[in-house]
């Protein structure tokens, strides 16, 4: 059936070529396509539902490889001007360092032929940072020194020790859920954004129960703790319009756990990078999206290897080849991932979430990772 | 018996005060496009140069705007440049020297340039801007046009020079549009620091050879 000139609109180009304006209709759609899914497109461009490959319908189900184009010389290059702008601003620039070098890193990860995108920017974190210190540590110092200057009874330090202990177990979670809404809603491929869509309070029940019964079982009760982590973190979070899912339990995973405990002396430690790399596999191949699952095949000796050897790299180089280490990591990880069955994306569409960076400032101050896998 | 070198001529200072205006000139362009380009200011107009830009794909232009685009790459111009440098080599040795450094430096410099940016290309890849391309043909034909001149070469040469060469540039630049592999920002930095560089590069070559 002939369609309408996607160009000037004339209402029935009989071939390929529009005899009105004369372009070629599939190569100017296809185009079009690509710079509206492209991270350079405009806000307002109209929000485009992401072309399907084409999947043929008798074949196997296909596989699709995540790939990674970095390489240690362009993030040292990108380091060694971070390191100059910081040092010239007394420090100011580190936010937009740091958005620099998660713009690098997901630029250069391709999937289906498509670069992912960072679009947050350093004055997010800068304003994200200030707001996680006043509500964080303007309080904690205040409370910490103030006992002090006032010479408050013992009791009182002991009580307000005991308050902040539980005020941090009560804002790292907080934290972690805020960096990671931050960070998926900033992300996106083919012009689509991630997000995630998680409460803050479900995670804070799941982090203090947890952080509780870690103390009382001596650490047995991590295996169950992480994949609850996890699973809070994957099932909440969207690519564009539709959900991540996981399906992973905790007790899968507490054998493994046993034997890296059991293991772990004997083998000087080594043991908890095989558990490491099994608890990697797990919650990758439990995560699916739509029909895709995810998997990953990453070996727990090659893993031991890049860990032990970055971080060897990295004190004999006093720092400098801390590029080469991020690069190696990243390539590591995505070289073992992998996504099984049809990408089916015609109905996803754009359904981005607003996401401040207060969350990401706060777990900057704290160092508290969300480690999702 | 060895042949003197052929007498060079030298910039007066009018000229070398205009060159240093367009170096300051092209670095302000190239470091406010640069800014513009982080903080996305120019996407809605990029976007729809963009469009515009693939509207007028067609097969038949798809080999030969390749090709064009091909002439922006150290692939083309380095053989090229050394080609020309050992033309010019037999009139005045230290001028071709001067002319490979200017060039072998500016193909650095195009592509340190890409790490002040890190934006992504049209097509998503990284590295957009400057356009490595544009910036290398600029400095090539700025660098070609300075040595006929030093040379004395006839004005008829260098009128030729001077029309083909922007229309080189300007064929190179509207290649990485229509390619989908540069935004019109990209294009704009590559040619405002392309221009600033071969700026440079004649002040250095001419102090050193010429004014001594």
């Amino acid at each position: 059936m002939a369609e309408p000139c996607p160009r000037c609109s004339f209402p029935d180009v009989p071939g390929d070529k529009c005899p009105q304006c004369g372009v070629l209709v599939a190569l100017y759609r296809a185009s079009l396509d690509k710079l509206r899914r492209g991270p350079g497109g405009p806000v307002n461009a109209p929000p485009a539902a992401v072309v399907p490959p084409p999947v043929s319908p008798a074949g196997p189900p296909s596989t699709l490889r995540p790939s990674f184009h970095g390489s240690a010389l362009g993030l040292f290059g990108i380091q060694a001007v971070n390191a100059l702008l910081t040092l010239l601003t007394a420090g100011v620039f580190y936010f937009w360092a740091k958005t620099r070098a998660r713009r690098y890193l997901l630029g250069e990860s391709e999937l289906e032929g498509d670069r992912f995108a960072y679009h947050g920017t350093g004055g997010e974190l800068l304003v994200g940072f200030v707001k996680g210190m006043a509500v964080f540590f303007i309080p904690v110092a205040l409370l910490t020194i103030l006992p002090e200057l006032y010479q408050a009874p013992a009791e009182i330090r002991a009580a307000l020790r005991s308050l902040l202990w539980l005020a941090g177990l009560l804002i790292v979670p907080i934290a972690m859920v805020g960096a990671w809404r931050y960070r998926l809603s900033r992300m996106s491929w083919r012009g689509i954004r991630f997000s995630f869509r998680g409460r803050a309070r479900q995670f804070v029940g799941i982090f203090v129960v947890g952080t509780i019964l870690m103390s009382l079982t001596l650490g047995l009760y991590y295996p169950i703790f992480v994949t609850q982590r996890q699973a809070f973190m994957v099932s909440h979070a969207y690519f564009g319009s539709r959900k991540f899912d996981f399906d992973g339990r905790g007790r899968d995973l507490m054998r493994p756990f046993l034997v890296m405990v059991l293991l772990f002396l004997p083998t000087l430690g080594l043991s908890w990078f095989w558990f490491s790399a099994r608890r990697q596999r797990y919650f990758t191949d439990h995560t699916r999206f739509g029909a895709t699952r995810f998997r990953s095949t990453v070996p727990g000796g090659a893993l031991a290897w890049v860990q032990i050897s970055n971080v060897v790299a990295i004190v004999v180089s006093l720092g400098l080849l801390w590029p080469w280490t991020v690069v190696r990591s990243v390539a590591f990880t995505l070289r073992y991932l992998s996504l099984l069955g049809p990408l089916e994306l015609a109905d996803v569409h754009q359904d981005a979430q607003a996401a401040s960076a207060t969350g990401e400032g706060l777990a900057g101050l704290l160092d508290a990772d969300f480690g999702v896998g | 018996m060895t042949r003197p070198p052929a007498p060079l001529r030298s910039l007066t200072a009018a000229q070398r005060r205009r060159l240093l205006a367009l170096t300051l000139g092209g670095v302000a362009a190239f470091f406010a496009l640069a800014l513009l380009a982080q903080l996305r200011v120019l996407v809605d107009a990029e976007w729809e140069v963009q469009s515009l830009a693939q509207a007028l794909r067609t097969r038949a232009l798809e080999l030969p705007m390749r090709a064009v685009s091909s002439l922006g790459t150290g692939w083309v111009l380095g053989p090229v440049a050394a080609v020309a440098c050992l033309v010019v080599r037999v009139r005045h040795a230290g001028l071709a020297l001067g002319v490979i450094a200017a060039g072998a430096g500016a193909m650095a410099a195009a592509n340190l340039a890409k790490v002040l940016v890190i934006r992504q290309r049209p097509n998503t890849v990284l590295w957009a801007y400057p356009s490595a391309h544009t910036f290398g043909i600029v400095v090539f034909v700025s660098l070609l046009l300075y040595v006929l001149w030093t040379l004395d070469a006839p004005p008829r040469w260098r009128r030729l020079t001077l029309l083909g060469g922007a229309a080189l540039v300007l064929a190179v630049g509207a290649s990485r549009l229509y390619l989908n592999a540069h935004w019109i920002g990209d294009v704009l930095g590559g040619l405002a620091g392309g221009l600033a560089f071969a700026a440079v590069g004649v002040l250095l070559i001419d102090r050193r050879l010429v004014t001594g």
